[in-house]
């Protein structure tokens, strides 16, 4: 009982850090996603085909990695490093976003052509359109899968403790060869276990709020 | 004084050209049928006019203003965003598969448009609304949303939203196609009273018999030309074409 007294305070801090990168990533990645979904969908070459570059090395490539790249690269350009916690959040929030554009271009192609012609006649400009008639059936039919990548996100944050974040998951790892237990870990698990709970409850909330349409 | 003008329209898509130099006229209050074979071009024809799909070369005049020009060196203009703006609002379109706002209930489909683009007050848009509704004969539907209606009801539903931005000519294409039979009789019936009221509608249609009944002209179009055009009664009893007896005759009307 002591022991775990005595680890709950840095594992709780930990827990605050991962909070952390957990909540900017989604601040930053969501808009940048709805930017990235525009010019994957544009209909100029030139925009579409970098951005599908972009996308494709975001998720064909390990996050571990990126994660090292956005940390160590300067190093290697300019002579130093910079800071380690607004390292993770860039790469983090750049792998994200590669991920969120295709849920939200899913989202917005799945939308019948009927909808824009039929505001078209009625006099709705492009963005009213969009932000009256289009955004609102996306965002219900996209709750599922963004649902998904949000209880990845969570997860993931452990990924930050490769260039030395003290996250969570960090902590428990030093915590647990420390003390030369495996209770911590088993803690940080039921950690994350317990907010993702709350991140689908939040999910299965919003998804009966907007139950009221089909 | 005319609703429509549109005069030696051409539209082609990829090559295949899908109007062949279409002219057509609608005089206010009149309710005019466009009949043919499916790929004939009617459908093509009511999205030009509704600015769904923009012309190759021609012009079309909406209430006396210019939608699209094409001068004698045949360079093809549209007028100004501003002007097609109030154009679109001039004209409205019934679709075959009604197209109503899912997230939207019966009532917000309709009081939409005309809060957001008319700028009229949340009471003045609801009565007008509730008057549509009662026409429909769905007054008991305006909190209803669109998955909760047969097709019969969104169809009206639709037909309510684009009769509440008053427009001077309304479009219907195909309204009937995807309903059964005895939601057909439905629809139509809307259609016949609003041709009472001496409302302006072009009706592109299979249902011969309606034509027949409601149209004051018949315009048939094959292979995305006009053959024909001239008063319901001339069209069906005597036609000059033998494209259109040939078309007619697996039609009992």
């Amino acid at each position: 009982m002591d022991f775990l007294q005595k680890i709950m305070k840095p594992m709780l801090e930990g827990t605050a850090v991962s909070l952390e990168i957990f909540f900017l990533t989604l601040l930053f990645a969501i808009p940048l996603g709805m930017i990235v979904a525009f010019g994957r969908m544009s209909k100029n070459k030139f925009i579409s085909k970098p951005v599908r570059a972009y996308q494709l090395i975001m998720r064909g490539t390990p996050l571990l990695l990126q994660l090292m790249i956005v940390f160590y690269a300067p190093y290697y350009i300019v002579g130093r490093t910079f800071d380690r916690f607004a390292s993770a959040i860039i790469a983090f929030v750049i792998n994200y976003a590669a991920y969120f554009a295709e849920i939200f271009r899913a989202g917005i192609e799945s939308i019948p052509q009927g909808q824009y012609e039929a505001a078209k006649v009625l006099g709705y400009s492009k963005s009213k359109t969009f932000f009256r008639i289009i955004v609102p059936q996306v965002v219900k039919r996209i709750l599922p899968p963004m649902g998904n990548e949000t209880m990845t996100l969570v997860k993931d944050t452990a990924l930050a403790q490769t260039i030395a974040v003290m996250e969570l998951f960090r902590v428990a790892t030093n915590a647990s060869s420390r003390a030369f237990s495996t209770i911590p870990l088993l803690v940080a698990g039921l950690i994350y276990f317990i907010l993702n709970y709350l991140v689908e409850k939040c999910y299965i909330k919003a998804e009966k709020k907007l139950d009221y349409y089909k | 004084m005319p609703v429509i003008e549109a005069k030696s329209v051409y539209k082609s898509f990829d090559g295949v050209t899908v109007l062949k130099d279409v002219s057509l006229n609608v005089n206010e209050g009149e309710v005019v049928a466009i009949i043919g074979p499916s790929g004939s071009g009617k459908s093509t024809l009511l999205r030009c006019l509704n600015q769904l799909i923009n012309i190759d070369s021609g012009s079309i005049t909406v209430c006396g203003m210019s939608m699209v020009n094409t001068d004698e060196k045949g360079i093809c203009k549209y007028a100004d965003k501003a002007a097609l703006h109030k154009i679109q609002l001039k004209t409205g379109l019934v679709f075959q598969n009604f197209h109503l706002f899912p997230h939207y209930s019966v009532l917000k489909n309709i009081t939409d448009a005309p809060m957001q683009i008319l700028k009229m007050t949340k009471e003045e848009a609801q009565n007008k609304a509730y008057e549509l509704l009662e026409k429909m004969n769905l007054s008991d539907k305006a909190n209803a949303y669109p998955y909760q209606l047969s097709g019969g009801q969104a169809q009206r539903v639709s037909i309510a939203r684009a009769l509440a931005l008053s427009p001077a000519v309304l479009f219907f294409d195909e309204p009937t196609s995807a309903l059964d039979p005895e939601l057909t009789v439905e629809i139509l019936r809307v259609i016949k009273n609003l041709a009472k009221e001496k409302m302006t509608m072009v009706v592109v249609t299979h249902e011969m018999s309606f034509a027949r009944d409601v149209a004051d002209r018949v315009v048939f179009m094959d292979n995305g030309a006009v053959i024909e055009e001239g008063a319901a009664e001339k069209i069906f009893t005597n036609p000059s074409s033998e494209r259109i007896k040939q078309f007619l005759q697996h039609f009992s009307v």
